[in-house]
């Protein structure tokens, strides 16, 4: 724009996208969706087998669910037979999200696991579901991570997306995967099986964050590989009022956000009781920072008189979680960065200098 | 950084006086010559800091053949402005977080300063960030360019990015009986 004398290539019809290298088209393709991603094959001859070695398959059902917008209805239609249309829609989607996720994972797989010049390994493979999809069995999801696992990802980024948890056995689903560095699980129940085989399943494990989890009966997150560990929003799934042991002695950075009940009338995530966590062993030496945020803890203590908590057994129950929380404050007391926040007052250390030097 | 620790003004100005020092001139194919930041020049292209660190940079501007000044300019003017957003101790916090994405989204600054270029000024910084070794402007202005083709049909992206289809007809047809089921149509 400012003193366009020179410029570039002319603009007379170039194609600057099919020019740039592989590298770079892979880079851009990484971020879309896989359905998309696979219809680039017919742009054009060069563009034809690309999607064979895309670095993310990343299936999502939104992506159907966008293009399967509501046709032009008219007003005459009755009722319920548009509601029968949009029912058969919804299992079109389904459907069709299923044939693809089968048929893409079944490439994938198979090229993974010839060796003949075959593809690298995607770098991501990232599932997002909600409830649309779920009704489709939960043998389906469990093929999918499978199938997933089998490609040999450095990531794994599972979601489902609707609030409540899903349950799946990953234990069994989990081929295990020697080259996954990094996780996230979102809404799962997570079953006892499964944690005890962290460490077999997953012996690269750096990068570990539980959003939204429900543990059933688990009571260890144990990686012996583990670096980067957050924990948000999980909760018990029953009434147990036991703490939730991490043992990370590579721990560098972990965030804990801690959901806090402070009446019967809770959202559902908050769980019926608090989860609280204790960090077991001795203080991972190569810890680093750690942020842990209470949500709620502020108002209830600003809300409720003084003479009423005495007797709330869930006072007690809350004041068991200060408790959790000192003993992990302590335990943590060796990063260099920590952060506690909603409590009514976020406290800061910034202990070392070196880390936090700006000024 | 030692004397005058007092006034940040005075800190500035002191800077703008040991541009020398600070700075790495670079020269772009048609013979512009632009200062950037070395700190940030090194820590954002793994080229020119293999350049600075091997003594190769030229005090009357280092010769970048491959690169236009317009596309230069705007690699210089990334540079500059990621030299002045230095993670605070506020971001050293927010920075304890997950990401599954081989990739960081833009930041809203990085967002704004790929919008406003033209469609072959995108591709012109495309090519020379990848010519730098740029990897977090590389990521920047791929996510531009995915944006531009996130939703839209392959016909489209055809027209978008001037793409030329040169399959027959039976060919497409083929290829599309092959993966029906990454072409279901509504």
């Amino acid at each position: 724009m400012e003193g366009s004398g020179g410029g570039g290539g002319g603009m007379a019809g170039g194609d600057r996208l099919s020019d740039l290298p592989d590298s770079l088209l892979h880079c851009i393709l990484s971020r879309l969706g896989s359905r998309q991603v696979v219809q680039t094959c017919v742009l054009s001859r060069q563009w034809r087998h690309l999607w064979r070695a895309a670095w993310t398959i990343d299936l999502d059902d939104r992506e159907f669910l966008s293009t399967a917008a509501p046709a032009d209805d008219t007003g005459d239609v009755v009722v319920a037979l548009y509601h029968h249309q949009q029912t058969q829609k919804k299992e079109n989607v389904s459907d069709r999200f299923e044939d693809l996720a089968d048929n893409l994972l079944f490439h994938r797989a198979a090229a993974a696991s010839s060796s003949s010049a075959s593809p690298p390994p995607p770098d991501t493979f990232r599932l997002c579901i909600g409830d649309q999809t779920t009704h489709a069995r939960q043998t389906n999801q469990a093929r999918w991570v499978r199938r997933g696992l089998l490609c040999s990802p450095a990531a794994l980024d599972f979601r489902y997306r609707d609030g409540g948890s899903f349950v799946i056995d990953l234990a069994a689903a989990a081929p295990g995967c020697p080259r996954l560095t990094r996780m996230r699980l979102d809404n799962v129940i997570l079953e006892k099986s499964f944690m005890e085989q962290l460490d077999a399943l997953f012996p690269a494990l750096e990068e570990l964050h539980l959003n939204g989890c429900s543990f059933s009966s688990v009571v260890q997150i144990a990686s012996a590989t583990v670096q980067h560990h957050a924990v948000d929003r999980c909760r018990k799934r029953f009434d147990v009022q036991h703490v939730v042991n991490i043992v990370a002695p590579r721990l560098a950075t972990l965030r804990l956000a801690i959901p806090f009940c402070r009446s019967t009338n809770v959202p559902r995530h908050c769980g019926p009781t608090f989860t609280g966590y204790s960090l077991r062993g001795a203080p991972p030496p190569s810890l680093a920072g750690a942020s842990v945020h209470v949500a709620d803890a502020g108002r209830y203590l600003d809300v409720r008189p003084l003479h009423g908590l005495i007797l709330d057994p869930k006072f007690v129950r809350n004041m068991a979680l200060l408790d959790s929380l000192r003993q992990l404050l302590l335990s943590l007391s060796g990063a260099t960065f920590l952060e506690l926040s909603g409590l009514r007052s976020v406290v800061r250390h910034a202990v070392a200098p070196p880390a936090v030097s700006c000024h | 950084m030692e004397v005058d620790k007092g006034k940040g003004e005075a800190e500035e100005t002191r800077k703008v006086a040991e541009a020398d020092r600070d700075t790495v001139t670079l020269k772009s194919s048609d013979g512009k010559l632009f200062e950037v930041s070395k700190e940030a020049a090194a820590r954002l292209s793994t080229v020119l800091a293999g350049m600075i660190a091997g003594g190769s940079i030229d005090d009357n501007g280092t010769d970048l053949k491959q690169i236009g000044s317009e596309a230069l300019e705007n690699v210089v003017d990334y540079c500059n402005k990621h030299a002045n957003s230095i993670p605070s101790a506020a971001l050293i916090s927010s920075s304890i977080s997950f990401n599954t994405a081989p990739f960081k989204e833009p930041e809203e600054w990085e967002r704004k300063f790929v919008d406003r270029l033209s469609h072959d000024a995108l591709f012109d910084l495309v090519e020379a960030a990848n010519f730098l070794g740029m990897e977090r402007l590389l990521d920047v202005t791929c996510h531009k360019i995915s944006e531009m083709m996130k939703g839209k049909s392959p016909d489209q992206i055809r027209e978008v990015f001037n793409i030329k289809n040169d399959y027959t007809k039976e060919e497409l047809e083929e290829i599309r009986q092959e993966l029906a089921w990454a072409f279901y149509d509504d």
